[in-house]
């Protein structure tokens, strides 16, 4: 990869190239699920003390994805790796139920960030090959995702392991990105309104949440700079506390 | 004017005359570029007679001395096996880039973790964490050869100037608006240059910490920069395909030198000013005459980008590397690819020569760094044992120590 390689991947995208940021708490499977989307061996994974970046093609996008350490000391460098990010991808370890509450603060935190501000954000609830994994729609509710008005979000449930999932949470990622390019270059006035997702469960994939995707890409403006757009006028922040009377 | 005394620089070879005019002490260099152990000593010096005024034939026999003096000097060279001194887990996040004081007794480190430490390159031990950046410390430089000062640029798009000493921080200039990827103090250390992703340079007052001049004219993010020897002109490389040379007291660009059919990855002048290597995406490298901004070779062979590119100290060789994983000597006269180096087992990121100009070290994400003998092109050495790619490495002045530091959040010392 190189330094100057990297500042190649940092700069504003053309728009048939898509930045996307891997986040989640340590040991949550970001590193296995990157390497499953690069068709690598993910035998072998140790902690990332860092990040790890890799491009793959999908439905005519080239996805930087960029897999940052999930370790509590740092965390709060995240921040460095926030600039020009199209997609925020957050993964977490559903058969970790005691951390669902910090996994959730994080997440808040995230959705609260400026610099991500009506980014879309698919959420991975990954490791369903574990027979103690929560699905995906007890997730959404604990994290109260119903809540978040002001940009695309997705609950996939997967397993990085087999790659179940993957693929459908991929291309969920590839529809919002058509149809945040295809606003941005100013064509995109039918869709409107909130864009609260409805969420997927195991095996049955959910309908695309908006009516408005396109499949194709255009690209005009190459290196023009990603807008955020927000698709809620009234952006209503989400309550992120586990709050286990949704589980009644 | 008065001969006060003499200097000796070993690398490239030179003497420094420094003499009275005027009441005012002032220097002046004989650079040696073509010294050679075989260079005849009594005809040098005779030539130096011929077009330096300040040389009496009472000086002669000195001068003489000094000639042979950098002679021996460059017979040493060579021989050196560099051993693993010590790892040093330097920082918490990946490092970027790594670089030395002339002395070489001290080495400063950027990071992911936001941080520039200082350390001490006999020990291997922290002096100072230069802390103040809000985002990734990039390029990183001491202001050799002075070696009080050291300047960060950051992906706050600020850049900071620290007393090397204490760890103070002098000034943090502000007024970029995207990320500072490149910057160099100038030879007199007055100024300090910034090249950022929001396309412009920018020129910055060392003692004022005022912003002397933006330069202005790329259309793409500037990757690379350089001053030439004597600080009168600056170099910059952009993604936009073009390089520049910019009048460092107006701030006015003098050339644009257009040809390049890729990003540009480096750009660097030799010694005595009169030409610009620039490295591209393109694959190919070429060299521009400084003056006229023309291009005088286009230096092709690599099948995949060049990643990095430099001149040997004299300004004789020029080295190539790239994404091939091959790295390639050229001739900075004849244009010819001299050898070919093969070996590394991924893209090659960054390369240098070593300060004599007879070696070659290179740093791969195959996670090893190699060096190489610059005639022959064979592998001396294989420097092993980084976890991760390796992002940057360098030698000291003398030559015999070498940095490198890594995507593991360590650097390695190697004698």
């Amino acid at each position: 990869m190189g330094l100057l390689s990297i500042l190649r991947k940092l700069k504003s995208t053309p728009d048939q190239e898509v930045r996307i940021l891997l986040l989640g708490l340590d040991n949550g499977g970001k590193t296995t699920l990157l390497k499953q989307l690069a068709s690598e061996d993910i035998s072998h994974i140790t902690p990332t003390q860092g990040f790890n970046i890799k491009s793959v093609q999908s439905q005519g996008f080239k996805l930087n994805v960029w897999d940052i350490g999930g370790q509590r000391k740092i965390r709060p460098y995240w921040r460095n790796y926030f600039e020009n990010t199209d997609v925020l991808i957050y993964v977490i370890d559903s058969a970790d139920r005691k951390r669902f509450e910090e996994t959730g603060q994080e997440l808040a935190e995230l959705l609260d960030e400026e610099k991500l501000s009506g980014v879309p954000v698919l959420i991975f609830a990954n490791k369903q090959d574990l027979l103690t994994a929560a699905p995906a729609s007890e997730i959404a509710e604990g994290l109260n995702l119903h809540t978040i008005r002001d940009r695309m979000w997705q609950i996939q449930s997967c397993s990085a392991l087999t790659g179940e999932g993957v693929q459908e949470g991929m291309n969920w990622v590839c529809k919002s990105v058509n149809s945040k390019k295809k606003k941005r270059r100013g064509g995109g006035g039918g869709g409107g309104g909130a864009a609260g997702a409805a969420h997927a469960r195991k095996s049955t994939p959910s309908a695309p949440p908006q009516s408005t995707y396109v499949t194709t890409s255009v690209p005009a403006n190459p290196r023009h700079r990603p807008q955020p757009v927000t698709t809620s006028n009234i952006p209503v922040k989400p309550l992120f506390h586990w709050n286990s009377s949704f589980f009644s | 004017m008065k001969l006060k005394r003499f200097l000796l620089r070993f690398f490239p070879p030179g003497i420094i005359l420094e003499y009275e005019k005027g009441g005012d002490l002032r220097t002046k260099s004989i650079d040696l570029l073509d010294l050679t152990p075989e260079t005849n000593p009594d005809e040098l010096v005779e030539e130096i007679r011929r077009s330096e005024a300040l040389i009496t034939e009472s000086r002669a026999d000195q001068v003489k001395e000094l000639i042979l003096r950098l002679q021996q000097k460059q017979s040493q060279q060579g021989h050196h096996r560099f051993c693993f001194f010590k790892e040093l887990k330097a920082h918490i996040l990946p490092l970027t880039n790594v670089a030395f004081d002339k002395s070489g007794s001290r080495f400063i480190t950027g990071s992911y973790d936001r941080t520039c430490r200082v350390w001490d390159t006999a020990s291997g031990t922290e002096l100072h964490t230069l802390q103040g950046h809000r985002n990734v410390v990039y390029a990183i430089a001491f202001n050799n050869p002075y070696g009080d000062k050291i300047a960060t640029g950051s992906f706050d798009k600020t850049c900071k100037l620290w007393c090397s000493e204490t760890g103070k921080c002098f000034h943090t200039f502000r007024g970029h608006m995207a990320e500072i990827v490149c910057l160099a103090f100038n030879p007199q250390s007055t100024l300090v240059a910034t090249g950022s992703m929001d396309a412009t340079a920018k020129l910055w007052d060392v003692e004022t910490g005022e912003e002397v001049a933006t330069l202005t004219g790329h259309t793409a993010e500037v990757l690379s920069l350089c001053f030439d020897t004597v600080g009168n002109q600056l170099v910059t490389g952009s993604f936009d395909h073009t390089v520049a040379i910019w009048d460092v007291s107006s701030g006015r660009r003098v050339h644009t030198l257009t040809g390049h059919s890729g990003e540009i990855s480096n750009v660097q002048f030799n010694w005595d000013c009169s030409l610009i290597v620039t490295g591209s995406m393109d694959k190919t490298c070429k060299l521009w005459e400084a003056g006229s901004g023309k291009c005088v070779a286009t230096l092709v062979g690599h099948k995949e980008e060049v990643l990095d590119v430099c001149f040997d100290l004299r300004g004789h060789l020029i080295a190539t590397a790239s994404a091939d994983g091959t790295a390639r000597v050229f001739s900075a006269t004849t244009h010819q690819c001299l050898v070919t180096l093969e070996g590394h087992d991924g893209e090659i990121s960054k390369i240098w020569f070593s300060p004599q100009g007879s070696r070659v070290l290179t740093a791969s994400s195959d996670k090893t760094a190699r060096l190489w003998d610059a005639q022959s092109g064979v592998c001396l050495q294989v420097l092993e044992g980084h976890t991760d790619e390796i992002f940057s490495c360098v030698f000291n002045y003398e030559g015999d120590t070498i940095i490198t530091g890594s995507k593991d959040n360590t650097c390695r010392i190697w004698y």
